[in-house]
């Protein structure tokens, strides 16, 4: 099925005439709203006449999540606030949000791409759709939902966690399609499969992001549940879910071209690489509104497809991400960086920030589990005063990064000593 | 008196390891005990030199510390115990953790209370003998 066989299956020349057009309109519309990209362009000598189209791209400046933390929280905006209709947030790299914004067209945009997506995956209004992606500053719960409402499917809106529940609904209410992350997904069939419930369900498919997955991944998941399991790709800066997904052939993202740019970039030179080659990928958002971005740097590896689709889709494809070029985790959905953990340490003050991240996944759930080196100065030789401590540390790190951790103290020393970049993170769980 | 006290994950061959660095740096150990939680326990050692001690278990890189306990001597007959506590308790302190001995006709029982200064001029006042 296809939402919008127009745009979808617009032939290569046509697309990048309207995606040149957008860029022009959207260049202007950035330098006389945006006073960051303004300065930019002027230091690189770029005038609004210098782009003409997609061919004059990489000559726009770059922009990255720093850039977003830097005018925290809304000084990239390109309109009044009384055009913004949507606030979301996503984990920045040291305990400031990124906040991004939404027009009403914006939003808008936003169900258009999602319900792409929904057809994509095969869900129609037929279907009844249990979204268990989290509602609230997070892109997950709310994006899925106005794609939802938008193809005119019956919506359960469970938002995250509370498994009960979900599973409750997903016997009584005989969801067809279900969206949550991966791994929530597995940790789903699991019960369904100990309390031998999984004849009572009628799930058809399931659309699947917020976190990298695995080929191996969606193979337990298809066969432990017997649906079809659908990545849908996206980031909050961009949109939310949606700026990429797949059809039925699991072949790689369609992107939503006529509303975002992608390119392959190297992320050492930071120049465009030839089609087919793997980088980092890079969008530029042709409609947005209210946060509109130039060459937003995803740290996202992945590859662009150009070929037609078997779906019939012409729109590019990008490969399923296959790694990261800083060192973000993706966690149970959510985005956590190294440095969020050392500033939640540096704050307690008592540690010295000597510590390492475990991240492991355990009855296909996320764990999350960090080592502290005790130092000298507040060793106390009661249990109950270290215990108070693992406390303090633990409340630290969960109110900056929002999800659960163990906090494990270890002895001075014994965590490695790296020259050069401190190696931070282990993660164990192959993806 | 000085009491030691190391951090020790609990892991195989660690203990090894402390009472290896103390024979290297000849000190005797009295009495121990540990503390231990899911993780980690606190070793509490009275020994021959405390200072010494110290310092050869940081340069170990052992987190360790001095903590002031009181050890006192009493006779191996029922009731030692409760006396010595009756003391602390009728005077107002609070004991934080404790340990002992006793062998023939003599007991050690060493204690860490809130307030060690008072603690040991109360049971001065009633005659009892330290380590």
């Amino acid at each position: 099925m296809i939402w919008n066989e127009h745009i979808e299956c617009m032939d290569r020349e046509q697309i990048e005439k309207l995606q040149s057009q957008r860029l022009c309109e959207m260049v202007e519309r950035v330098y006389y709203n945006v006073p960051f990209y303004r300065k930019k362009m002027q230091v690189l000598g770029l005038e609004i006449g210098d782009i003409k189209g997609i061919e004059d791209l990489h000559k726009l400046p770059f922009t990255t999540k720093d850039d977003l933390r830097e005018n925290y929280p809304f000084g990239m905006f390109a309109v009044p606030m009384s055009q913004v209709v949507r606030v979301h947030a996503s984990s920045g790299t040291t305990g400031l949000p990124t906040v991004v914004g939404y027009t009403r067209n914006d939003l808008s945009n936003w169900s258009e791409i999602v319900a792409r997506a929904l057809y994509g995956a095969g869900v129609s209004k037929e279907d009844r759709i249990q979204n268990s992606y989290g509602y609230g500053l997070f892109t997950g719960g709310l994006g899925l939902h106005g794609g939802a409402e938008k193809v005119g499917a019956t919506i359960l809106p469970l938002s995250g966690g509370n498994t009960r529940k979900q599973i409750q609904s997903l016997v009584d209410f005989e969801p067809t399609a279900i969206s949550c992350t991966p791994s929530y997904l597995l940790y789903l069939a699991e019960t369904l499969k100990e309390e031998e419930l999984l004849d009572k369900i009628k799930l058809r498919v399931a659309i699947l992001g917020a976190e990298p997955w695995t080929e191996n991944m969606r193979k337990e998941i298809e066969k432990q549940l017997n649906i079809k399991a659908i990545d849908i790709y996206g980031l909050s800066e961009i949109m939310g879910p949606g700026v990429s997904f797949e059809c039925i052939n699991q072949c790689g993202s369609h992107i939503a071209e006529d509303h975002f740019i992608p390119e392959i970039i190297d992320p050492k030179t930071l120049k465009p690489l030839p089609r087919g080659s793997e980088g980092e990928l890079v969008f530029t958002t042709i409609t947005k509104e209210a946060l509109p971005l130039f060459r937003y740097r995803t740290k996202d590896l992945s590859s662009l497809i150009y070929e037609t689709c078997e779906c019939g889709r012409t729109s590019v494809r990008m490969t399923k991400i296959t790694g990261r070029t800083d060192d973000m985790l993706i966690i149970r959905g959510v985005n956590v960086f190294p440095s969020q953990i050392e500033s939640a340490l540096l704050e307690i003050g008592e540690t010295q920030p000597h510590y390492m991240i475990y991240v492991d996944r355990v009855n296909n759930l996320d764990t999350l589990e960090v080592w502290v080196e005790v130092d000298e100065k507040f060793f106390s030789d009661e249990i109950k005063q270290l215990e108070a401590l693992t406390r303090k540390i633990t409340k630290q790190i969960v109110n900056i990064i929002g999800i659960s951790v163990k906090v494990k103290l270890v002895e001075p020393k014994t965590i490695l000593r790296s020259e050069g970049k401190a190696k931070r993170v282990v993660d164990r769980r192959h993806i | 008196m000085k009491q030691i006290s190391i951090f020790v994950e609990n892991k195989p061959g660690r203990l090894n390891e402390v009472t290896k660095i103390l024979e290297n740096c000849d000190i005797n150990i009295l009495a121990l005990t540990v503390a231990d939680s899911n993780e980690y326990g606190i070793l509490r050692l009275l020994v021959s030199n405390a200072e010494s001690a110290l310092d050869c278990l940081k340069n170990e890189n052992f987190s360790v510390k001095l903590v002031d306990v009181i050890a006192v001597n009493v006779s191996n007959i029922k009731g030692s115990l409760h006396r010595i506590l009756s003391v602390l308790s009728d005077g107002g302190i609070s004991v934080e953790y404790m340990y002992g001995y006793a062998e023939g006709e003599i007991a050690a029982l060493i204690f860490k209370t809130n307030d060690p200064i008072l603690a040991s001029k109360l049971l001065e006042e009633n005659n009892f003998k330290f380590l």
